[in-house]
């Protein structure tokens, strides 16, 4: 597997990169004090118990993030194309894939540990130490499970026995495909079941806690001698099941579709120097990275969910999802630009005001989701004045989260190393100050 | 042994049949498969790779079925796919060696010499024209010498003289022992270096013939013979 050169960064560049997550995490901090630790504010008797629910609430965000990792390196990874027709011994492959997920997201422990020092600072220095742990335990899980979950379904793909289960639950995608589809969920479910009973070390008596703090790497040991096996049995195949979902894909496409593009009824009125720049970026954006986009919509019904309780903190907690999510969100624009093929730049070189200002009404439309759909939850349980406020705060992030990106994506392949941290600054500082003044 | 055996292949995707009951055996020498665009010839040529699974029938390289060992089968093969992939931060120098160690053998060197890359060999692949690209995939190919060379339409996009230069060093391969297996839809690649060629038209083989007994200029008229002939006979040509 290739080394990048361009890894060989200046020290500054690496300082640089290094230093913002590090900033952002601790302005991120006093947001994770006042939204998930609150308890530490009442008896301490009440604290193990609480913490425990918060340690398995960063444990389930480890696992499910490092589930999508494992899955990018294991299946639908750069280097299958590459390795594929080589005689390479896929054992081999999966332990070094599964090492470069390791190394490139051993930052999630610590960055944890961080977000849950005010733990430490409030005198629970063990439980911190557990929790920490805990959510190393978690981090080993979502490499070896999900690893060993994603190696399982190229084997469930092909198995005849599993068609009417895969029939039955794969919608309109191929087969096979949903073997896929469902896998980081099962990985999800696996490692966080464990992860459950392990959480009763937070209650349990010191030798005991220890012992149950110490079953995820043992399960994780356990799992990843068997990963060379299954990577052996799989990796080869998944080329070829891979080939035939995308050429089953290709088939069940309908004729239509490319003609038809999300939101283009929205800038029908722009002036035409922009309008097809923001036609061209609806378009891109749509076919390259439509899960980003539809994840405005998850992000607005997240959003929904929170507002929709009679609980006065109802749009308070509508106000943090939805800040959260446009800054989230508005990372599309960055990536769009990270990933604009060649030839467009050639075609339609990306100069001047109107390509930045159709590319930020495309932006705009995308993000609309996140907040109206929580302004309108907010408007129909706790009146149109909290409505208004989530409604016009949401649209100067939304504003904000544009401009930043926009920047961002002059900056190519470094804009999102930019972007995240000073976007999760300005996420926390805005989710704060709606905490901090209650209701907006 | 045969070096390349296709048993009874076919490929469906859902009602579409790619291929359809292939049956050929190659011995060795220069073989170039030509067809129609949609004929079938790059899904053969995936399936051999082990890219893709035959739907029915089974195919051997060198007498290894490639599903049941693929790598084994891989050890076999040499293979340039119709959209090769590369290592876009390394140079070609350096993909070659990773790709002799991974094969345990294999002159780097040669490898660029033959494909002409020598001077550019210590650039990154990711500044590569595609004709440089498609000659580091090449050279990445031959470059242990395997039992079974596989190159799907992999002398598109090199200029002339590479490309002229290419064509002498797969013959020379192929009088060292290698077999070739070559995919275009350009008739006049194959009359130049093949020894034999077979014909695809809508997943079957529709004639396999020597190009020493065709003749000169001959071969086109012959393929857009048989084309004519198996659209009488009941295929749709589109």
């Amino acid at each position: 597997m290739q080394q990048h050169r361009n890894a060989r960064t200046p020290l500054l560049v690496r300082m640089r990169d290094l230093g913002l997550p590090l900033v952002a995490l601790l302005l991120l901090v006093p947001l994770v004090r006042a939204l998930f630790l609150g308890v530490l504010d009442q008896s301490s008797e009440l604290w193990p118990g609480v913490l425990a629910q918060v340690a398995l609430r960063f444990a389930f965000l480890v696992v499910g993030w490092l589930s999508l990792d494992t899955y990018t390196a294991l299946i639908r990874g750069e280097d299958r194309a590459v390795l594929a027709i080589l005689p390479v011994d896929p054992g081999h492959v999966v332990v070094a894939a599964l090492s470069r997920v390791a190394r490139r997201r051993w930052a999630l422990v610590p960055a944890s540990g961080l977000l849950l020092l005010p733990v430490a600072l409030a005198g629970a220095w063990v439980v911190w130490v557990q929790m920490v742990v805990f959510v190393a335990g978690a981090w080993a899980l979502g490499i070896t499970v999900s690893a060993a979950v994603h190696l399982g379904a190229v084997q469930l793909a092909e198995d005849p026995r599993a068609e009417p289960f895969l029939d039955l639950v794969r919608g309109n995608n191929p087969r096979a495909q949903a073997a896929f589809l469902y896998a980081p969920g099962a990985a999800l479910l696996l490692g966080g079941g464990l992860l459950a009973q392990v959480s009763h070390a937070f209650t349990a008596p010191p030798v005991a806690a220890a012992a149950w703090l110490a079953v995820p790497f043992v399960a994780s040991a356990a799992v990843a001698w068997w990963l060379p096996r299954m990577g052996r049995a799989s990796w080869f195949r998944a080329t070829a099941v891979l080939a035939e979902i995308d050429a089953r894909y290709a088939a069940l496409t309908d004729p239509d579709e490319g003609q038809r593009v999300y939101l283009e009824w929205a800038i029908r009125g722009l002036p035409a120097a922009v309008h097809r720049y923001a036609l061209d970026d609806l378009r891109h954006g749509w076919r390259g990275r439509r899960t980003g986009i539809t994840g405005a919509w998850l992000v607005g019904l997240a959003g929904v969910a929170a507002a929709w309780t009679a609980d006065p903190s109802g749009p308070t907690r509508a106000w943090v999802v939805a800040m959260a999510g446009v800054w989230l969100c508005a990372s599309n624009g960055v990536l769009l630009a990270a990933d604009e093929p060649p030839f467009l730049r050639v075609w339609l070189p990306r100069r001047g005001g109107a390509a930045q200002a159709g590319r930020a009404v495309a932006l705009f439309l995308w993000l609309q989701p996140c907040v109206v759909l929580p302004a309108a939850a907010v408007a129909l349980r706790h009146g149109a004045p909290a409505a208004g406020a989530v409604l016009a705060g949401g649209q100067v992030a939304v504003l904000g989260a544009t401009a930043l990106a926009l920047l961002c994506g002059r900056l190519a392949d470094r804009g999102v190393a930019v972007y995240g941290p000073v976007a999760a600054v300005f996420a926390a500082a805005i989710g704060l100050s709606g905490t901090m003044w209650g209701s907006p | 042994m045969s070096a390349i055996v296709f048993e009874g292949v076919t490929k469906s995707y859902g009602h579409v049949r790619a291929v359809r009951g292939i049956d050929l055996r190659i011995d060795g020498g220069f073989v170039g498969l030509i067809g129609h665009n949609g004929a079938g010839k790059s899904t053969c040529l995936k399936m051999l790779m082990g890219l893709l699974r035959p739907t029915e029938g089974r195919i051997l390289v060198a007498g290894i079925d490639v599903v049941a060992d693929p790598e084994g089968a891989r050890n076999a093969i040499g293979a340039v796919p119709e959209e090769p992939a590369l290592y876009e931060y390394l140079s070609a120098r350096e993909f070659l060696r990773f790709v002799a160690e991974v094969r345990g053998r294999g002159d780097v060197e040669a490898a660029l010499a033959l494909t002409g890359l020598g001077a550019d060999a210590d650039r990154l692949i990711r500044e590569y024209s595609q004709g440089m690209r498609r000659k580091t995939a090449l050279a990445a190919a031959v470059l242990a010498e395997p039992q079974v060379l596989v190159l799907d339409e992999a002398l598109n996009g090199l200029d002339p003289p590479s490309a002229a230069s290419v064509k002498q060093a797969l013959r020379d391969i192929v009088d060292r022992g290698t077999t070739v297996l070559l995919s275009t839809h350009v008739v006049e690649t194959v009359q130049a270096v093949a020894d034999r060629v077979v014909m695809l038209a809508h997943g079957e083989i529709v004639a396999d013939e020597q190009v020493a007994d065709i003749g000169d200029a001959g071969l086109e008229r012959l393929f857009l013979e048989k084309l004519e002939q198996h659209r009488d006979e009941g295929r749709p040509t589109g």
